[in-house]
């Protein structure tokens, strides 16, 4: 199968991803020019990190308007998983294929952590490989839930704003995908690195086939570099296409 | 580059009429409820210098846009739709616009 | 044709004081008369003037660096280039170089500092190479000076944004907090940068009638003179008086690096060259002095984005992320093919000549024409008078007479010394700053900041880099030739650790005013020391940036040498790091303890004379070459042949601080008898705890290897003893007649809260 990776001017996560998929998952990967207007029949596309056209206006406000951004909403709009990181997630808000906005974090400042964070649901294409067979999956809101991961967060601009209303759609159709929680998996203020609305770090669209998170599962990817917790989220993309 | 008319652009191609230019203003704050870190941490140091009067700050973006446009009017317009379509997210931003003559 | 520059109309004359003003001396502006062979035109003036400058020609210190040694079997690339380049084995090298951004800084920290990381990330990959990494070697006043705090957040975010930017992790550094540095910050970033040999490129001007472009953002009036302003003193008043500050554009460096790597690799390049200090004009002419070329441009065709500018304006601006390149012939427009792609603008700006001149024209008219090489090779040299202060030697000998034990008691014992050590700013916890940066972008990253050095993976996915970067200002103002050693040993000592083998460095020299004998001094000491201790490690240095002048109101700052190091790990997988991690490993300290208390961190910050100041005194640890290298080679040794399971460098604080340090970073306690250390015994107790003799390093190993350890110091000449265990939740800490018994939970307490505690939890640069 084929991960495209949406290549703009100021990327600079689309290595990492080219990277994961390809030495850590053993998957192929093209890189997709945002200039472009072909998906070269990618099975998933990726929007990676980085600082897509310098972003001095807002994360990701220029990027929609790119030419590979209009194939993109398409493909997403046919039912084509999405994955977008980090700035990737503030293109997909600001292009409206996921609700809300990423706003400067709450301390002002940039924040690289490893950060701790549940997965609120393994029933879904990016998450099911994070269902561990030995462990009962607890359940939560009538979703299964899996366990703790680490994946680092590295951004400005990453606390999730959206009203009241569609905070309250997000949760009750189960489309938060990842939560800011402590060691022990708690949704603490205090294990929020960013100020998110309800410890928000990823979020799903109603179809459930585009995902938008601030953390870096690319960067834990690769166990010769340490830990991989976000290797699971590819391996569930591989799964999710090879059944359908 | 030789300097416009006041108030009329130099046109640079050839045979393209000559609109009047305006100054345009938009102001962008955070939108009413949204949480301004910046604004209220410009406040507390405010108030720690000495300031104790200062009741509330938001921080925002200004943007002086010069635009060619029959009237002033097709201007606001026009810089209503940009603020729609790229300046501003309404999600997160609220903006006003005024349209003047440039100095 | 005009044989000869006219003055253009609207030029001011040429006068003594105009000559003055622009820094050059009598007997330098006889020189250009001479090269010249006529009165300069004002363009041509303000060339010579920034090519002579300190910060472009080296005045003072080109004699000095004449001594240090360049060259190994793995130098590929020496001093002299945009970069150094050094070879890792295979078919990979690195090319690495730190530069200072001082007095762009003192004046708007955020945008100095950012444009510093953007200057020298552009001298990397202007050889060729994809910039892997950055490091910043920062030094402050203390966080009490609010002016200080404010520096120190601006400096942090402006690195920080243009990195994160750019994509380039910000791995280590260091962050030194002392009253010596209040009005003149020292900021030096270290960009490093990997690339296939086959890819390698040089700043070169070659090839008659090629064409000179000019590529990227557009020159504007920002940074006139600002070399000349970086080889002055700091006025008072600089904030206002001073040139433009330069702003960066993250952004468009970010396309530069793309397009010039994709220009390199595609072979469409004979040279490309940053516009860095003194920008055109440095640029253009250094490149054509390598090549023995001449160059002439029309500054009519360079870019630009305010009106009316003049050619002196076009010539000297250091308008940031703009680059000069000389294409093959053609392809030119292959290269504007590969450029319009990541949308910039080039301009064919001139070509390249055969006859030596720099020469430029403003449409017809010629405004200057100046032979390169005079005006490059040979700027005018100085060795002044040096002298040591007396007040130096007075404060080295003021030790004498006390009592260390004394000190210790009146510093509250050795338990509130240790907190106390923690507790500073410049030993604490750095995760304040690091966690601004992004450090793991580009997924190489083995062992980002906090540890020795940092460890990258290149891109055999075998073998690795080691980087450190180290000073001592307190040590070298007490005694230069040590402190200029003690650079260079201590950041081979950090590679090592991680069980990298040192191979090369780049320097950063930080000094008051040369003219200053007792400056001078310094300067020509530290070069020496540096130059001996390179010379025993076997690290030649591959180029590097000297910054003079750095004083206020005719102090000076500690002169502090920098050393930026590289250092080559075999295998990655047998990579070793400092924390303590394994319940029941043997700690080891290796290397002799001496009664060397001078210059200590635990002098300057748990004691104070009797005017209440900071003790500075005392003469520092000496650095024995023998030892260093010794030391280098167990480290080295022990982590190749997998036996060391941690291992961490003595330096400031001490034995005691390095123990708490492994014990914080791995959540492990420890039980340590000191009075075992070799050397121990004929120590005080708080030099045994305090005391930073080089060539010392805390190891760990499993009790099953304890034979193998002693074997590997014996085969390395390195004196060994196992002083305790590790495990629990306590540290406890016995010797030299003291115990400390601290919970870890407290210790890493103190650590990690010194800087938040002192910056409070938001910006201070909204509210200066």
């Amino acid at each position: 199968m084929k991960f495209g990776i949406v290549r703009f001017p100021g990327s600079n996560c689309d290595a990492d991803a080219y990277r994961a998929v390809t030495e850590g998952l053993g998957e192929t990967a093209v890189y997709l020019w945002h200039k472009s207007r072909d998906l070269e029949s990618s099975d998933v596309v990726v929007l990676p990190g980085g600082f897509s056209y310098g972003d001095y206006l807002r994360g990701g406000a220029i990027a929609r308007f790119s030419p590979i951004m209009g194939e993109v909403v398409e493909f997403a709009h046919n039912g084509g998983l999405t994955l977008g990181i980090c700035n990737g997630f503030q293109i997909l808000c600001e292009a409206g294929l996921l609700p809300g906005a990423l706003t400067r974090n709450r301390g002002l400042r940039f924040r690289c952590v490893p950060v701790s964070l549940r997965v609120e649901r393994v029933d879904t294409p990016f998450t099911s490989e994070y269902a561990d067979p030995d462990v009962p999956a607890e359940t939560f809101s009538g979703f299964h839930r899996a366990p703790v991961v680490q994946i680092p967060i590295a951004h400005g601009e990453g606390q999730y704003t959206a009203d009241a209303e569609t905070l309250d759609a997000l949760e009750s159709s189960g489309r938060v995908a990842f939560r800011y929680v402590n060691g022990a998996g708690e949704a603490t203020d205090a294990a929020n690195p960013n100020g998110s609305a309800n410890n928000v770090a990823g979020i799903l669209n109603e179809a459930g086939n585009v995902l938008g998170m601030m953390p870096h599962p690319e960067r834990h990817s690769i166990r010769a570099l340490g830990p991989d917790d976000g290797l699971p989220l590819f391996r569930s993309l591989v799964r999710a296409v090879g059944t359908s | 580059m030789t300097a416009a008319a006041p108030g009329v652009s130099s046109g640079g191609g050839s045979g393209e009429p000559r609109l009047p230019v305006w100054a345009v203003e938009v102001r962008v704050t955070p939108r009413q409820g949204i949480l301004d870190p910046e604004g209220q941490t410009i406040q507390r140091a405010l108030q720690d210098l000495g300031y104790a009067g200062v009741e509330s700050v938001r921080a925002g973006k200004l943007f002086d846009l010069r635009l060619q446009a029959n009237s002033a009017a097709e201007a606001e317009r026009e810089a209503k739709r940009m603020c729609g379509e790229l300046i501003t997210n309404p999600v997160i931003e609220d903006y006003t616009l005024s349209v003047s003559e440039p100095p | 044709m005009n044989h000869q520059p006219q003055p253009r109309p609207g030029d001011p004359e040429i006068s003594p004081e105009l000559v003055e003003n622009h820094g050059l001396n009598e007997a330098e502006y006889a020189s250009i008369l001479a090269i010249l062979g006529r009165e300069p035109t004002y363009a041509e003036l303000g060339v010579f003037s920034a090519m002579w400058s300190e910060h472009c020609g080296y005045k003072h210190s080109r004699p000095l660096l004449r001594n240090l040694p360049t060259e190994s079997a793995a130098v590929v690339q020496g001093p002299g280039e945009n970069a150094g380049v050094v070879s890792v084995g295979g078919d990979w090298c690195v090319a690495f170089k730190i530069e200072s951004h001082n007095h762009p800084s003192a004046i708007e920290p955020y945008q100095g500092a950012a444009t510093g990381a953007g200057g020298i990330l552009r001298d990397v990959f202007t050889m060729g190479a994809r910039p892997v990494a950055l490091f910043d070697s920062l030094h402050f006043g203390t966080l009490d000076d609010p002016r200080s705090r404010y520096l120190f957040d601006g400096v942090v975010r402006g690195v920080g944004d243009y990195g994160n930017c750019v994509g380039v992790p910000t791995v280590g550094g260091e962050a030194i907090f002392d009253a010596a540095y209040e009005k003149n910050p020292l900021i030096n970033v270290m960009c490093v940068g990997v690339l296939p040999v086959s890819r390698l490129i040089r700043g070169e001007a070659e090839g008659v009638g090629n064409a000179v472009m000019a590529v990227g953002a557009r020159t504007g009036r920002d940074g006139i003179h600002g070399a000349t302003f970086a080889s002055e003193e700091l006025d008072e008043d600089a904030t206002s008086s001073r040139p433009q500050v330069q702003v960066g554009d993250p952004f468009t460096e970010k396309l530069l690096l793309e397009a010039s790597l994709e220009l390199i690799s595609r072979e469409l390049l004979v040279g490309i060259q940053d516009m860095g200090a003194a920008g055109l004009t440095s640029s253009a002419t250094e490149m054509s002095s390598r090549s023995g070329s001449g160059i002439e441009i029309n500054v009519r065709h360079l870019p630009v984005r305010e009106e009316n500018m003049t050619p002196y304006e076009m010539l000297l601006s250091e308008s940031q992320e703009r680059m000069l390149l000389v294409a093959k012939p053609g392809c030119e427009e292959a290269v504007q093919e590969v450029l319009a792609r990541w949308d910039l603008q080039a301009a064919v700006i001139g070509k390249v000549t055969d006859d030596g001149m720099f020469r430029v024209r403003e449409g017809d008219a010629l405004v200057a024409e100046i032979p390169v090489r005079p005006l490059v090779d040979e700027c005018p040299t100085y060795e002044p008078e040096a002298r040591e202060s007396d007040e130096v030697e007075a404060q080295r000998s003021r030790l004498d007479e006390i009592d260390p034990e004394a000190l210790l008691e009146k510093a509250g014992g050795a338990a509130r010394a240790l907190l106390s050590l923690l507790d500073d700013p410049t030993i604490a916890d750095k995760r304040w700053i690091s966690e601004q940066y992004d450090t793991t972008v580009q997924t190489n990253t083995l062992a980002g900041p906090g540890g020795d050095a940092a460890v990258l993976r290149l891109p055999d996915r075998t073998r690795g880099i080691a980087i450190s970067t180290d000073g001592n200002g307190r040590h070298t103002y007490l005694r230069p030739r040590t402190g200029g050693r003690a650079a260079v040993a201590e950041a081979a000592r950090n590679v090592a650790c991680t069980g990298a083998r040192p191979l090369a460095m780049t320097n950063c020299l930080n000094f008051g005013s040369p003219l200053r004998p007792s400056v001078y001094f310094q300067l020509r000491e530290a070069v020496a020391g540096m130059g001996e201790a390179c010379e025993a490690l076997g690290t030649p240095v591959t180029g590097g940036n000297v910054s003079l002048y750095n004083e206020t109101g005719g102090t000076p700052v500690y002169p502090t040498p920098v050393v930026g190091m590289i250092g080559v790990l075999k295998d990655i997988s047998r990579r070793v790091g400092s924390a303590f991690t394994d319940e029941g490993g043997e700690i080891w300290l290796a290397g002799v303890t001496r009664e060397e208390l001078g210059g200590s961190a635990f002098l300057a910050v748990c004691t104070t004379d009797d005017q209440g100041n900071p003790i500075v005194a005392g003469e520092p640890p000496e650095v024995v070459l023998e030892a260093a290298a010794n030391l280098v080679e167990f480290l080295v040794t022990g982590a190749e042949a997998g036996v060391f399971r941690s291992a961490h460098d003595c330096s400031d604080g001490g034995l005691a601080v390095a123990l708490a340090e492994c014990a914080i970073a791995g959540g492990q306690g420890f039980d340590v008898f000191l009075d075992r250390a070799p050397g121990g015994d004929s120590v005080s107790g708080a030099t045994l705890w305090f005391g930073e003799t080089h060539s010392r390093a805390v190891v760990t190993a499993v009790p099953e290897d304890a034979d193998r350890v002693r074997e590997i110091g014996a085969e390395c000449g390195i004196p060994i003893e196992r002083i305790g265990v590790v495990g629990g939740a306590v540290c406890r800490i016995e010797g030299g007649g003291h115990v400390a018994e601290l919970d870890l939970t407290r210790l890493s307490e103190r650590y990690k809260s010194a800087i938040p505690g002192r910056m409070g939890s938001e910006p201070v640069g909204v509210a200066r």
